[in-house]
C-alpha cells in the first residue's frame, strides 16, 4: 500500500486521515460503522496514483461519528456519501457544523445568522439537497445527482454565500 | 380554544436535540423538519406565562416522545401561516395541541420552509 504525503488543509484544526485513524472517544458501535466504512471506502477514497486525498479536518470527521454513536437513524449509505462528501470538500471552504433531520439525512449548514443559511443534505440516495436563506427575498433549493462531487452548480453558489 | 389559529396567536415547538442549539441560541431547521406522516405537533400557548408552558412539555410531549425536551421555540402563527403552512388543532392530548400541516413532504422545499420557521422562532433552553 502507498503511503503518500497528505495535503492537509489550513483550517485551524488538526486534521484526521479518516483511511489512517480510528476515532478515539466515541461509542464502539460508532467505532465499529466507521471502521467498516472506512476499510470499504479505502479505495474510493484514493486517486487513481493510489495517494490518497486530502484528509478532512477532525472536527468534522469526529463530529460525524458522534451522531452515529448517538444512535441517530443514519443509514449506512448516508454516513458513507457523507464522509465522502466532506472529503471532497474544497479546501478554500469553511468547515460546515454537522447535524441529522428526522429522517436521517446528514446535514452540513454554513450559518451567518438565523437568515443567512445554506444547508447541504445527504440522504445516501446518490442525490445531494440544498436550500439556503440568503437574506430577505433571496431564498432558492434544489436537489440533484450526486456521486462525490459537489456539483457545480451549488459549489458557485455555496462560493457566492460565502463571500457575501 | 377556537378552532382557528389566528394569525396573532403564539405557537411554541419543543425541541428534543440540545445540538440543534446555535452557540447564538438560535436554531437549527432540523428541529423544524416535518414527520413522515406530516403532522408537526405544536402547542398554543397564548396567554400562558412560561412555567406553564414548559409543563405541557413536561407532563404531555416528554412522555410521548420518550426523551428530555431541551428546548423550545416561539412563533407568531402568522410567520407558519406565511410559509403555506396550516395550523390544525386537534385538543388530544391537550386542548391546546395542534398540528402543523401543509407540508409538501418533499424534503427540499419543506427544508426551506423549515429554515424560515427556525429562524423566526424565538427560542429558548428549558
Amino acid at each position: 500500500m502507498t503511503s503518500a504525503a497528505i495535503d492537509y488543509r489550513s483550517t485551524g484544526y488538526r486534521h484526521y486521515n479518516p483511511i489512517a485513524d480510528i476515532a478515539i472517544g466515541v461509542s464502539d458501535a460508532a467505532k465499529s460503522i466507521s471502521a467498516k466504512i472506512i476499510n470499504i471506502n479505502n479505495a474510493k477514497l484514493r486517486t487513481v496514483t493510489g495517494s490518497q486525498k486530502a484528509s478532512m479536518p477532525s472536527k468534522a470527521f469526529e463530529a460525524l461519528l458522534e451522531i452515529l454513536g448517538e444512535g441517530e437513524n443514519i443509514s449506512y449509505a448516508a454516513f458513507t456519501e457523507a464522509l465522502i462528501f466532506l472529503q471532497n470538500l474544497p479546501a478554500n471552504f469553511e468547515i460546515p457544523d454537522i447535524g441529522v433531520e428526522p429522517s436521517g439525512a446528514i446535514t452540513f449548514e454554513w450559518y451567518k445568522n438565523p437568515f443567512k443559511v445554506f444547508v447541504i443534505s445527504i440522504d445516501g440516495t446518490n442525490s445531494l439537497e440544498f436550500a439556503a436563506l440568503a437574506g430577505s427575498g433571496n431564498e432558492m433549493h434544489a436537489k440533484m445527482n450526486y456521486k462525490d462531487k459537489m456539483p457545480i452548480e451549488i459549489k458557485s453558489l455555496l462560493e457566492i454565500f460565502l463571500s457575501a | 380554544m377556537v378552532d382557528v389559529v389566528n394569525s396573532d396567536e403564539i405557537i411554541s415547538r419543543f425541541y428534543f436535540n440540545k445540538k440543534n442549539f446555535r452557540s447564538d441560541n438560535s436554531v437549527r431547521h432540523n428541529e423544524f423538519m416535518p414527520p413522515k406522516n406530516g403532522r408537526m405537533s405544536v402547542y398554543r400557548v397564548s396567554g400562558l406565562v412560561d412555567k406553564e408552558i414548559w409543563e405541557i412539555g413536561k407532563i404531555y410531549v416528554e412522555p410521548e416522545r420518550g426523551s428530555p425536551i431541551v428546548g423550545r421555540g416561539d412563533l407568531d402563527a402568522a410567520k407558519i401561516y406565511d410559509c403555506g403552512l396550516a395550523i390544525n388543532p386537534t385538543e388530544v392530548p391537550h386542548p391546546r395541541h395542534a398540528n402543523i400541516e401543509g407540508w409538501e413532504l418533499n424534503t427540499e422545499k419543506d427544508r426551506l420552509k423549515a429554515m424560515k420557521l427556525a429562524a423566526a422562532a424565538r427560542s429558548k433552553k428549558v
